[in-house]
């Protein structure tokens, strides 16, 4: 190089240390490993964090094990002894003929099952719209607040547009268009909800690339990559953790929301569909609550669960939030 | 990626006859004069409320935007292994000229020679040599720290980027001369584990990692507890000593600069007022704004307790820039229409002895420059320039 100076302190490292099999790999995952723990002890300080991700993980099993829990398919009509389909059957344990946990639908569906593979569409869409949601918003909003200027002026004009349009409406109105199905409502949600995260993720941007370790770092000579990818993402991602939490909640919420008003997938059948049919034979006025009390006691669980998680992290994340308690 | 690219860049561009020639006429402008960076008529501009919201805003109502003259036309020169401190109150624009020395603006006007080469031109592997020759160390180790890496993350940094061997080693020396030892110890520690001097430590680590020629430091101690100030200044003069390197220091603290600097350049409302050998002008300052500056300095110590320098007055108005001299609201000595009216240049003064420039009307021009000549036909010298500005980059 062409260092005008002819003392340096590096004069002798080249003779007296070879490069040293230096493994960056196990390095980082102990990095990794170590603020993860740190992440999780913070996390599972709080009870009520801790009930909630028990109950998650809980309806996550349930899902991954409905055909094992279920006693029956869920969309398999029942009959009673005398072959007669076993429609309005009350439960078990109020002393319903047959062995019906929750007793049956009006169309003679076994409830209980429809409950425990309710839990499938409803994680499903869940997670899997939080992630897109997430995950677009992130990268919309690290592009329009590293970037700036025209680029940024058009992803933010497009999140104005898409500021103005309601959600439930909006979503009923996509999925009717795009055909009933968990695909396309998890397609509407994510179209409409990635606006949250890129506003968050790109005021978040703006601030993080006026400080000074990014000049730092442009000193040292990084490109735009290196500070985007080393510098700034890894500060914003606390923050699109926290935003997938509450993703997941609002994306089962819509679902359910979705479902109930009939546009959801007449294939599977999620606590939102329950709800539905529930509503459509007045199983209200009918008194059956074994009906819909355990659909709608299970959604609320799950988008509770998620909220609590997220508040958890948010904690963490902002560490304010932790004094004003 | 991008970096990928610039770093193979630099490889085949080496190999290359075209690749090696600039460097061989940047050997001989070097050997002519030994100056290192030459700062010639710098200006920058920025504009009002400078942010992307407001600036969104202009955008969208099509509004171009007031500018504040930060640095406004600013000229010295660093020979190397010199130390050159720049002083003013906070706002005076000696901040943005360490940022624009590191290549972190883009001048509005003026240029920036480093070694011969204008630093605005510098691109691939002329940008690559520059960015591992210059360095800067920032006034805040809370705010120039990534909290999201670690000790030896954060130094090995630009050894990564510039492809150096060794870099374990290097890592390890370099903590080791910044005194943050044993330095295996430091590597897995994020800086909020770190105090306010370790943490400024670990800055100047980063900086000379790559063994650099020349390092702007802003205010390297002043957001740290004056207890720890004495040993990182220390580490700063030992750096400059043993690396032999050349160093701007900014600071509002004249007595810090006093210690650390041979030469030193007073600034105020974005330009220099007096610039000389530092003792000359400490011991005797020839502007009133230097005079009023050091009388404001209780104690001449380097380790005193006092953050800002408060005189009386406010600072000018930096958008609507005055006429004549930027100091006259404020001066003692105003000495009439010439003060309002013309531009003091920054000159040899024919009554002022020494190797020292004074922007003053009080003291007659070395150089046959009549301000008296200019009373009255408007100020149609260097303040014209408030008109002719490059609207609106950055
Ligand atoms: S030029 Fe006039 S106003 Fe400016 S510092 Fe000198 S005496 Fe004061």
């Amino acid at each position: 190089m062409s260092q005008k100076h002819e003392r340096s302190i590096f004069a002798d490292v080249e003779e007296y240390e070879s490069d040293e099999e230096f493994s960056a790999w196990r390095r980082n995952l102990r990095l990794w490993r170590s603020t993860l723990s740190e992440q999780w002890r913070l996390l599972t300080d709080d009870s009520l964090v801790v009930a909630a991700m028990a109950i998650l993980g809980g309806f996550i099993l349930l899902a991954f094990v409905a055909p094992v829990v279920a006693p029956h398919d869920p969309l398999e009509r029942m009959y009673t002894e005398s072959g007669l389909i076993a429609k309005w059957i009350e439960p078990s344990f109020l002393g319903g003929e047959g062995d019906f946990l929750l007793g049956t639908t009006a169309q003679g569906y076994d409830i209980f099952s429809q409950l425990v593979y309710g839990a499938r569409p409803a994680l499903l869409v869940g997670f899997v719209a939080a992630v897109m949601t997430v995950g677009i918003g992130t990268m919309v909003g690290l592009t329009a607040g590293y970037y700036g200027g025209y680029v940024d002026d058009f992803l933010m004009r497009l999140v104005d547009f898409v500021y103005g349009l309601p959600l439930l409406p909006t979503v009923i109105v996509l999925v009717t268009v795009l055909g009933a199905g968990l695909d396309s409502i998890i397609l509407a949600f994510v179209l409409l909800q990635w606006r949250t995260s890129a506003r968050v993720i790109r005021a978040l941007v703006l601030s993080l690339r006026e400080r000074a370790f990014v000049k730092a770092a442009r000193v040292s000579g990084a490109s735009n990559w290196r500070i985007l990818s080393r510098h700034i993402a890894p500060n914003v991602l606390p923050m699109a953790f926290l935003y997938g939490a509450f993703a997941i909640a609002w994306a089962i919420l819509t679902e359910a929301g979705v479902s109930f008003l009939g546009l959801g997938d007449p294939n599977s059948v999620s606590w939102g569909v329950m709800l539905q049919g529930a509503r459509v034979y007045s199983a209200m006025t009918e008194g059956t609550w074994w009906w819909f009390v355990p659909p709608g006691v299970c959604i609320a669980l799950v988008v509770i669960s998620g909220f609590l998680i997220g508040r958890g992290y948010e904690e963490i994340v902002n560490p304010e939030l932790q004094v004003e308690q | 990626m991008t970096d990928r690219d610039t770093e193979t860049d630099v490889h085949t561009d080496g190999g290359t006859e075209t690749g090696a020639d600039p460097t061989g006429e940047r050997a001989d402008a070097s050997t002519d004069d030994d100056v290192l960076v030459r700062v010639d008529g710098l200006k920058k501009h920025f504009p009002v409320d400078s942010g992307l919201v407001s600036d969104l805003m202009n955008t969208i109502r099509g509004e171009d935007s007031k500018m504040v003259h930060a640095v406004d036309g600013v000229s010295f020169e660093l020979r190397a292994g010199e130390t050159f401190g720049i002083a003013g109150e906070s706002g005076c624009g000696k901040t943005t000229t360490g940022m624009s020395l590191a290549k972190l603006y883009e001048p509005t006007d003026g240029s920036i020679y480093y070694d011969g080469d204008d630093i605005a031109n510098k691109t691939g592997k002329d940008l690559s040599t520059f960015r591992q020759n210059a360095q800067m160390i920032f006034q805040d180790p809370f705010e120039s720290l990534n909290p999201q890496m670690t000790v030896y993350d954060t130094v090995v940094e630009p050894l990564r980027i510039h492809d150096r061997p060794n870099q374990r080693a290097r890592v390890r020396r370099a903590l080791e001369f910044a005194g943050l030892r044993p330095p295996d110890q430091f590597f897995d520690q994020y800086p909020h584990e770190l105090s306010g001097g370790q943490r400024q430590r670990l800055a100047i680590a980063r900086a000379l990692v790559i063994d650099p020629d020349f390092i702007v430091a802003d205010e390297p101690v002043s957001m740290l507890d004056v207890s720890l100030r004495a040993g990182v200044l220390s580490l700063l003069e030992r750096m400059t000593d043993e690396f032999g390197l050349s160093v701007v220091y900014i600071s509002h603290d004249l007595s810090l600069l006093r210690h650390m600097c041979d030469r030193i350049a007073i600034m105020y409302m974005g330009k220099i007022v007096e610039q000389g050998p530092t003792e000359e002008i400490i011991t005797n300052p020839k502007h009133p704004y230097t005079r009023s500056l050091i009388d404001a300095v209780p104690v001449p110590d380097p380790h005193s307790q006092r953050e800002r320098v408060e005189l009386e007055g406010e600072v000018g108005d930096a958008i609507n820039v005055p006429s004549g001299c930027r100091f006259k609201g404020r001066c003692e000595e105003h000495i009439g229409p010439v003060c309002d009216q013309v531009t003091p240049r920054l000159e040899r003064k024919a009554d002022v002895e020494g190797g020292r420039e004074v922007a003053c009307h009080l003291y007659e021009s070395a150089e046959g420059f009549d301000p008296y000549a200019e009373v009255g036909t408007a100020d149609a010298d260097a303040d014209s320039d408030g008109s002719a500005r490059a609207p609106g980059d950055d």
